[in-house]
């Protein structure tokens, strides 16, 4: 016969049980990640989200962070300004098919850049070089791809001195080196 | 705290320098995304003297203002502003690390690339380099390079490779335009042979 305290324990344990399952069920349903940026900010992101970054996939494989609760990952490599775009923007392509493979020889395409995302990048250089690190120490390639896209395009069938007005860079050049620098780039007249 | 190893592993851009006459010293700059070095060579009548190398983190820079000075005279105020601007955190194009900048060029054709060499010395620098070069090479003939062409980069540079190629093509490409322009006079005479 058992005791009225071994009694209690069991309907304890059975209590717990059921507990853990519904906290379980209930993360399933609504898993969450902490994401924390650089200057301490901290972002509560949807975990299927947060997983287009291989970087944060691996982490959170790695580690084993799916059981555990209220777990912050820190990225001490993106400012909190850049991890809201790049979160808007993996929010955004949440339900696309993974980017294909790379093929290195075949010709690269620059025209391909969604409206959105054209909109999206409308930011000032500085950012845009930001993003482009964030999206290589992150790991997410659609967003790696779609920046550097945009700073080819800026670069794309201008003269020297147009590209040296698109990015601010300054010509130190001397009058007869540029003359020099010039003739010694003229082999290549494609059609 | 940046070491030593830091400077191959995140390579920016090497520079090379001579002192302005009447002085012959030599100067060799690296640059990595969170230090510096510089290798000097001073040549001087007396004593020999061994070069030196200086390693310097990024943050040291911005507070010396003796050897900024000594950055800028050598080599020039817009290396001093492009390491100035990696020390303060200012991302521009050129100081991107090495692989994500030859990733923007992978989407650029060959004359985007002479243009962006045109610009000014730290982008001659950054796209005169072997991995742009044989980059650009495999994407222009759209192949890999044969063992012979891989020989040809070895002696003289992916750069004079591609070039040399490139001019090879264009000669059997006009030659064969023009064989095409005189085929027709061929085929003539032949019909009015056959007519006879």
């Amino acid at each position: 016969m058992p005791t009225l305290g071994t009694y209690k324990l069991q309907v304890q344990e059975k209590l717990l049980q059921v507990a853990r399952l519904v906290n379980k069920c209930f993360k399933t349903q609504m898993p969450n990640i902490k994401l924390q940026s650089s200057d301490g900010e901290t972002f509560e992101v949807d975990v299927e989200i947060a997983k287009c970054s291989v970087t944060i996939k691996t982490m959170l494989e790695d580690l084993g962070m799916d059981d555990e609760e209220e777990e912050v990952v820190p990225l001490p490599n993106v400012n909190s300004a850049i991890l809201r775009k790049v979160i808007q923007w993996a929010t955004y392509h949440k339900d696309d098919p993974p980017p294909p493979e790379d093929d290195e020889n075949k010709e690269k395409r620059t025209d391909d850049i969604s409206s959105w995302d054209a909109d999206f990048l409308k930011v000032d250089q500085g950012t845009l070089f930001e993003l482009i690190l964030a999206a290589n120490y992150l790991d997410i390639k659609g967003l790696l791809d779609v920046t550097c896209k945009t700073v080819a395009n800026m670069i794309k069938g201008k003269a020297p001195e147009e590209i040296r007005k698109t990015f601010n860079i300054k010509n130190d050049f001397t009058a007869s080196e540029e003359e020099q620098v010039r003739k010694e780039n003229e082999w290549c007249e494609e059609k | 705290m940046p070491k030593i190893q830091d400077l191959k592993r995140s390579l920016l851009l090497q520079l090379y320098a001579r002192a302005s006459a009447p002085c012959r010293d030599y100067y060799g700059l690296t640059i990595a995304e969170s230090c510096i070095s510089i290798n000097a060579w001073k040549i001087t009548h007396g004593p020999h003297v061994t070069p030196k190398q200086k390693f310097c983190p990024l943050e040291d820079v911005t507070q010396d203002k003796f050897l900024q000075e000594e950055i800028k005279n050598i080599f020039g105020a817009t290396i001093l502003e492009y390491i100035l601007d990696l020390a303060n955190n200012k991302r521009k194009l050129e100081n991107l690390p090495t692989h994500l900048f030859l990733n923007v060029l992978r989407y650029l054709k060959i004359n985007d690339v002479l243009n962006l060499i045109q610009t000014n010395k730290i982008f001659y620098e950054l796209c005169n380099t072997d991995s742009v070069w044989c980059m650009m090479f495999t994407k222009v003939l759209n192949r890999s390079p044969s063992p012979d062409e891989k020989r040809m980069a070895f002696d003289y540079g992916w750069r004079e490779a591609l070039k040399r190629r490139m001019t090879y093509i264009r000669k059997v490409f006009n030659e064969n335009k023009m064989k095409m322009k005189k085929q027709p006079a061929v085929h003539a005479k032949k019909k009015t042979i056959k007519a006879k």
